[in-house]
């Protein structure tokens, strides 16, 4: 009988037990749920967040989407690591020509720097706030240090040098108005990714703003990688280069001789 | 449209571009017997190929449109091994010469002066010369009413004559040697040491050197148009294949996708600028090149003269 009552108080307890378990379980996504949304009041994903450099690779569609308060202005910023920028300038030689006369270092300056906004930068943030969250070219230029190696150089114009020529190679752009809300929160920007940009890690950031600041911010790390047969051929030319510059000479003869060859009923001798 | 990523030039181009561009620069190779890195260099930096890589490869691109020129003059009986050979000898001496050179100037900041005026120069002085000779020669055919006996004859005496040295310094130097493919005599000297003068330009320009090496053979050697430009394509086929191999082994720059591309188009364009060659007189040959070499010239002047839209570049090339 006393068996029969240990028995019934142990199934209690695992009842007890399980359903506590289970409890304990089931509050557990609330409470991170709940969690989440305060601390990070604004979400970010990036589709894919994974490019393959194939052979026939021409760049990618990036699709960002995110939730916020429906209110909030919305900045994604794409951007790689901070590093030192060295090109070569042109000036004019002997008073006449114009041609490459030294080099200049930009640092620090990511190599791609793509912003997408809902609206103009100037009106959605503050001076200040832009400088801090390193949006926009101008805080771009505050941080930036230009050197020569032909002594002081005029730090606007060569800045402005700098964008344009990077510009040109669409690895930076400033995109107002591309990212567009749906009035409940939800947020979306297409991005076509410039096959410019060379592989690599780099950072998608979307930054919430309210009044002209930046008080919230999720971001997302975006992997470019090389495949298949541009790996291939890449680790060929610079693991093994003696052997990459032989086939590359032994093809190109037998093209040569092979088209040769092919055109020898129209040829003389 | 079909595009392509390039594996060292990190860079996407639409394929018909290189194709086309191999196209045209193949058919100029097998016309004039040019490797025409002098203008495949900028046509490739002008789609967004970075210029080192678009010098290497299109070296790269050359070794299969000088093979394919010279397999198709050597059918015709149009390649002098004996002289390719001698010219090739002082062309490889001439190169590493001339990297050195580079190298000492690049560390004293006036590689890119040089290059660019050893450019203008170089072609504008060629150019002009071959324009104004190949004219005049053109005007005293037309004078001569098409006399094909007096060009027989004038031939034959050519022959005659080439048997025997050269008058005055160059015919006073050693080693005598009678080159039976071009007829003319010259001391194993003379080719071996334009050779290697054209090979010291050719490698501060880093091109192959053939626009060089043409007027050098027309003009300095005797040779008769049709053995220049087979002669040409085989010294030239193998001028690149040591740079190619150079900078693939030392920079890495020789992107072989693009070659391929290049390639595709360049052995056909050299085939079809064989055929084409042949069905036209030398001097017209000459007039032509003449006009191509002064284009390049003026658009390189004009490149020095006016402010370019980007004062920025990526380092590397010229």
């Amino acid at each position: 009988m006393s068996h029969t009552k240990y028995l019934y108080v142990a199934v209690v307890l695992l009842i007890g037990a399980l359903f506590m378990a289970d409890h304990s379980m089931a509050a557990e996504p609330t409470e991170a749920a709940s969690s989440v949304i305060e601390k990070a009041p604004v979400t970010c994903e990036v589709l894919p967040d994974e490019v393959f450099i194939d052979s026939f690779y021409h760049g990618a569609k990036l699709t960002i989407t995110g939730k916020s308060d429906a209110n909030d202005e919305i900045i994604i910023k794409i951007s790689s690591p901070p590093t030192e920028s060295s090109l070569k300038f042109m000036g004019k030689a002997a008073g006449l020509f114009w041609m490459k006369i030294g080099d200049m270092e930009f640092k620090p300056v990511s190599n791609v720097y793509l912003l997408y906004t809902t609206g103009e930068i100037q009106k959605i943030t503050t001076p200040e706030e832009r400088i801090r969250s390193l949006v926009g070219y101008d805080a771009i230029k505050a941080q930036v240090e230009i050197t020569s190696s032909k002594g002081p150089v005029d730090k606007d114009r060569w800045f402005n040098e700098f964008i344009k020529f990077k510009e040109k190679d669409r690895v930076y752009g400033i995109h107002e108005g591309t990212v567009v809300k749906d009035g409940k929160g939800g947020f979306s920007a297409t991005v076509d990714w410039p096959y410019q940009a060379s592989p690599g890690e780099y950072k998608v950031a979307v930054l919430a703003i309210r009044d002209g600041k930046v008080y919230a911010e999720a971001s997302q790390k975006l992997f470019v990688k090389t495949s298949g047969m541009i790996t291939l051929l890449s680790d060929l030319a610079f693991k093994n280069p003696a052997i990459y510059g032989v086939i590359a000479i032994v093809i190109a003869m037998l093209a040569g001789l092979g088209v040769g060859i092919v055109f020898k009923g129209g040829g003389g001798h | 449209m079909l595009y392509l990523y390039l594996p060292l030039a990190l860079t996407s181009v639409n394929i018909l571009v290189p194709v086309g561009l191999g196209l045209l620069v193949g058919l100029l190779s097998g016309l004039f017997g040019v490797g025409g890195g002098f203008l495949m260099t900028p046509l490739l930096m002008m789609v967004g190929i970075p210029p080192t890589i678009a010098a290497a490869t299109d070296a790269n691109q050359i070794v299969a449109a000088s093979a394919t020129g010279t397999l198709a003059h050597w059918r015709l009986g149009n390649v002098d091994f004996k002289m390719g050979f001698l010219l090739l000898v002082g062309g490889f001496t001439g190169g590493a010469l001339g990297v050195q050179l580079i190298k000492v100037l690049r560390a004293t900041g006036g590689a890119d002066f040089l290059i660019k005026m050893t450019y203008v120069i170089m072609l504008g002085l060629v150019g002009t010369f071959m324009f104004f000779e190949s004219l005049n020669a053109l005007r005293k055919a037309k004078a001569g009413g098409g006399n094909a006996q007096k060009t027989q004859q004038d031939a034959s005496s050519k022959k005659d004559a080439g048997t025997k040295p050269s008058k005055g310094f160059m015919g006073a130097l050693p080693i005598q040697i009678y080159f039976e493919k071009s007829g003319v005599t010259h001391s194993a000297l003379v080719p071996v040491g334009l050779g290697a003068f054209v090979g010291i330009l050719a490698a501060i320009m880093g091109v192959g050197g053939g626009f060089l090496m043409v007027p050098v053979m027309i003009y300095l050697l005797r040779m008769p148009m049709h053995v220049v430009v087979g002669t040409s394509l085989f010294q030239i086929m193998f001028t690149c294949v040591e740079v190619t191999f150079l900078q693939a082994y030392t920079n890495h720059t020789v992107d072989f996708v693009l070659a391929i591309l290049l390639l595709l188009g360049s052995t056909f364009g050299a085939q079809i600028g064989t055929k084409i060659g042949k069905k036209l007189h030398g001097d017209q040959l000459k007039i032509l090149l003449a006009i191509i070499v002064l284009a390049v010239t003026v658009k390189i002047v004009l490149e020095l003269l006016m402010e370019p839209s980007l004062l920025l570049a990526y380092k590397g090339g010229h």
